[in-house]
């Protein structure tokens, strides 16, 4: 007989937690935890693949602990439940959670039996490719060559899309010696630069024109999955944090106004994560989401896929 | 606003006092023009009087000339008939008593211009003043230096009244004879130069007089033109703060309405917090309520997911048990087999997770969760009681656990709720406005616990009141605050954050219950509110007339 996969359920609410294991106890090994500290205790006692948390708790909220989950095991992949909209928890959630799906309470139970299975599947995938990278031990010394401070290492390019020219002035002056910034205001420039060269971060708000910035930031994915993405807007809503983190498992969200450090630091890590993603393709969420199954991955608007394909033919002429 | 109200009214002022600086100096102006003009006039009466006065004692004096000279003619002329009829030896005595009249009467009238005196003219007796004039003096001493020698002669022959002594007659007459021309000269020049000198007095006193006149006309002109200046700034004056009073008044007009636009602003403002206000707590309470009926739907729907997929399990292994009991039956056991072990298989199945137990225990937890919702429902029916706008007997503990489970999602996480109640309180109130204070401030109470703490819900029966206490472990209020917590419009909150009406809408209603409600708070250590209640609410005067409108007007600040 098949060892089943573990997955741990977090919920004060005991009943909740029985009607969860009910459904999922058939297919994998479920653990529940009535606590954040259980939880974790949980997490340092078995190979827990899924984690699914409610966000109301009371000690730790669900945030909390799924910050703590990825630190103690990263690869553990990290889900959200959560019944009342609390746009600051949800942000914190997002931030420091890295969560890979928010779900509304009350969530369907089939949605729920696909999340869980993604979320094996990805984990499984994840964890077979880094044995498999583990192996090849010279390929690993020759990334870890290039990482290293003394030889001189291009700079990463940073793009932004969809601010004011001054404002991305302002920080290019400040970033300079260690970011390649360049800046497209529409759609359109964001195009061109993007088929041009690779861009290991894009910082993008989401109102563009006439286009959902998430559809267009789909689209950029889909060309440069090496890409960590950043959106920095005005709007916070709860919606469009869950959007962003389901559709395009942003990296972070931000509201304005931010710091000039805060977003240093913010690029900084998202370069190293980008860096991650070109070594390691198997720790990019999204991609490999897509791998295991193109279902969960919603597919880019197909207007803005022509246009971005128009863009490329139009530079391979010139 | 104040600001700009107080600058006008110096503005003003100032106009005031300059104003009255003009009016000030204009009288004085005025004042003075006037005795300028009275001096004047004055001053030509008394010249005027003055010299008319002169020129009367000078027609006096050349009266008194005249006469003279006509005394000498006189006694010249009887004086040589004497003469005549002495040697004619014609009776002289008529002739030399006039004669001896008109001498005295010359001589008197010499003195008479020399010094003064009264001279009998018909009936009135005219005064003459002495000639003082030189021209004149040397003219009257010219004629009595002519006069002088032969004085005492000509007097002593009138003092005779005969003619006894002819030398003296004769000495008179060849005198009066010989120096008559020379008299008649001077007494003509006497009179001539008397003449002359009244002449020239009344010339000076027309001189004077016209002279005065166009003084007194340019003083009165100046005096005019003056008035005439001052009028008209006075008028200027007038006129600016005439307009300045419209323009003020205008201002102000102007002022009202906008006060009276910012006013209903701020009633519209206010009402529309209000609503807000409202509307926030009805939010709070939706997201409240949806948040606790979530659970249990979440639950009771994954668990019905559950019941159907052992239901499709357990009638799997009924319909297998059906075909084995068919075989077993018919005889036909071919396949018994692979029946018998499959449906061992699914024995397993259904006993390695207790399917039967487990799905009965599934059902019950699903009831539990509709009984959840369910009394949920009660709860917010009871908490909203929008049937219910008049005053009932209700018991208040269980208004306030009402309450507690519409705020249940933001105190489970905060703090533990001590329950102390008295048994049965049954008290007279609104119940979804007394309600609605139990939320506000097992909210606030909820809110102000940063970390994990308590609140602690009591209620007494004290006499004839019913006292709730709600009391929590948070982080207090500061003493500055705490005086006007109940204030409109008070908030720590950041902007957005609340109205700053949630505690003063309960003020207002426990004011409305006739109740009052008193906080005690330690900063770091917790807050506590007490509400008191009478257990019976006074009756409404239900007259039409009268009644002091208790339950329909309220003050916020009380």
């Amino acid at each position: 007989m098949k060892r089943l996969s573990d997955i741990l359920l977090v919920d004060d609410e005991p009943l909740m937690l029985n009607s969860l294991k009910g459904l999922l106890e058939f297919d994998y090994k479920v653990h529940t935890a009535t606590s954040g500290f259980a939880a974790l205790e949980v997490l340092r006692q078995h190979p827990i693949k899924v984690v699914i948390s409610d966000e109301r708790m009371p000690e730790m909220p669900g945030h909390e602990l799924l910050r703590q989950v990825k630190s103690i095991s990263p690869n553990t992949i990290r889900v959200l439940l959560t019944g009342y909209a609390d746009l600051d928890s949800v942000m914190k959630s997002v931030n420091s959670g890295e969560v890979f799906r928010y779900l509304n309470k009350p969530c369907r139970p089939d949605t729920l039996r696909n999340i869980v299975s993604l979320g094996v599947q990805i984990y499984d995938r994840m964890s077979s490719l880094q044995k498999a990278v583990a192996v090849a031990a010279p390929q690993v010394a020759v990334n870890k060559n290039i990482a290293t401070p003394d030889t001189p290492k291009t700079l990463p390019d940073v793009l932004f899309i969809g601010y004011q020219a001054e404002e991305v002035l302002q920080l290019t002056a400040k970033l300079r010696d260690n970011f390649l910034i360049s800046a497209a205001h529409t759609i359109d420039d964001a195009m061109n630069i993007l088929t041009k060269k690779p861009i290991s971060v894009i910082v993008s708000e989401l109102q563009l024109g006439e286009y959902d910035g998430l559809d267009f930031l789909q689209v950029v994915r889909e060309e440069q999955p090496q890409a960590v993405i950043i959106v920095l807007t005005d709007t916070a809503d709860v919606k469009m944090i869950a959007r962003a983190v389901n559709e395009l498992q942003v990296f972070k969200y931000m509201t304005k106004p931010t710091s000039e450090a805060q977003i240093e630091r913010v690029l900084t890590d998202a370069t190293m994560k980008s860096e991650l993603y070109q070594q390691k393709p198997e720790m990019n969420l999204q991609q490999t989401a897509k791998i295991v199954d193109a279902k969960s991955v919603p597919t880019p608007s197909p207007s803005l896929r022509e246009q971005l394909q128009q863009a490329q033919k139009q530079l391979n002429k010139s | 606003m104040k600001k700009s109200v107080s600058q006008g009214g110096t503005h003003h002022h100032q106009n005031i006092s300059t104003q009255t600086t003009i009016s000030t100096s204009g009288y004085v102006e005025l004042i003075a023009y006037a005795a300028l003009f009275l001096t004047l006039v004055t001053s030509i009466f008394v010249v005027n009087i003055f010299l008319s006065r002169q020129s009367n004692d000078d027609a006096a004096q050349v009266y008194c000339a005249t006469r003279q000279q006509r005394a000498w003619q006189k006694a010249q002329k009887n004086l040589s008939q004497t003469h005549i009829a002495c040697y004619t030896q014609l009776p002289i005595d008529s002739t030399v008593r006039e004669y001896a009249a008109a001498i005295r009467g010359f001589d008197r009238l010499n003195d008479i211009l020399k010094v003064g005196g009264r001279l009998m003219l018909d009936e009135d007796s005219v005064q003459i003043a002495p000639v003082v004039e030189t021209q004149a003096l040397s003219a009257l001493q010219r004629l009595e230096n002519l006069w002088a020698p032969a004085r005492k002669d000509l007097l002593t022959l009138a003092a005779s009244a005969t003619v006894a002594d002819t030398a003296l007659l004769e000495r008179s007459l060849e005198y009066t004879v010989r120096r008559d021309d020379a008299i008649l000269d001077a007494s003509e020049n006497l009179i001539v130069t008397l003449q002359r000198t009244s002449n020239e007095r009344i010339g000076q006193l027309q001189t004077i007089q016209v002279v005065a006149l166009v003084l007194s006309l340019m003083v009165f002109a100046a005096m005019a033109i003056r008035l005439a200046v001052s009028l008209r700034r006075r008028d200027s004056v007038i006129r600016r703060n005439t307009e300045e009073i419209l323009q003020q008044r205008n201002q102000l007009a102007t002022e009202k309405e906008r006060v009276e636009h910012l006013l209903d602003d701020l009633k519209n403002t206010q009402s529309q917090l209000i609503q807000s206000e409202k509307m926030a707590s009805l939010g709070q309470m939706v997201a409240g309520i949806a948040h606790e009926v979530n659970t249990p739907l979440g639950f009771v729907m994954n668990n019905i997911s559950i019941v159907e997929r052992n239901h499709g399990i357990l009638a799997a292994a009924l319909a297998d048990y059906r075909s084995l009991d068919n075989m077993l039956r018919t005889g036909a056991l071919e396949s018994l087999e692979s029946m018998l072990e499959s449906i061992a298989e699914q024995m397993e199945r259904i006993e390695e997770f207790e399917l039967v137990a487990r799905t009965q225990s599934t059902l019950a937890e699903s009831t539990i969760g509709l009984e959840r919702i369910q009394e949920l429902i009660t709860n917010l029916k009871n908490f909203s009681r929008l049937d219910e706008a008049d005053v009932k007997s209700v018991n208040i503990n269980d208004n306030i656990d009402s309450a507690l489970m519409i705020a249940a999602n933001i105190v489970k996480y905060k703090a533990d709720v001590m329950k102390d109640y008295a048994p049965n309180l049954v008290a007279e109130c609104y119940p979804a406005q007394l309600n609605q204070v139990f939320l506000n401030l097992i909210t606030n109470a909820a809110q102000a616990i940063k970390e994990r703490g308590v609140i602690a819900i009591k209620t007494v029966t004290d006499q004839s009141d019913a006292v709730i206490k709600i009391s929590d472990t948070g982080s207090g209020i500061a003493p500055e605050n705490l005086k006007k917590i109940f204030e409109p419009f008070f908030t720590t909150k950041p902007v957005g954050q609340g109205t700053g009406l949630g505690l003063s809408i309960v003020y207002k209603i426990i004011e409305r219950h006739n109740g009052n409600i008193d906080v005690e708070s330690v900063v770091g250590s917790g807050t506590t509110f007490t509400i008191r209640i009478p257990l019976r609410q006074p009756r409404k005067d239900k007259s039409l007339v009268s009644g002091n409108g208790s339950t329909a007007i309220y003050n916020i600040h009380g």
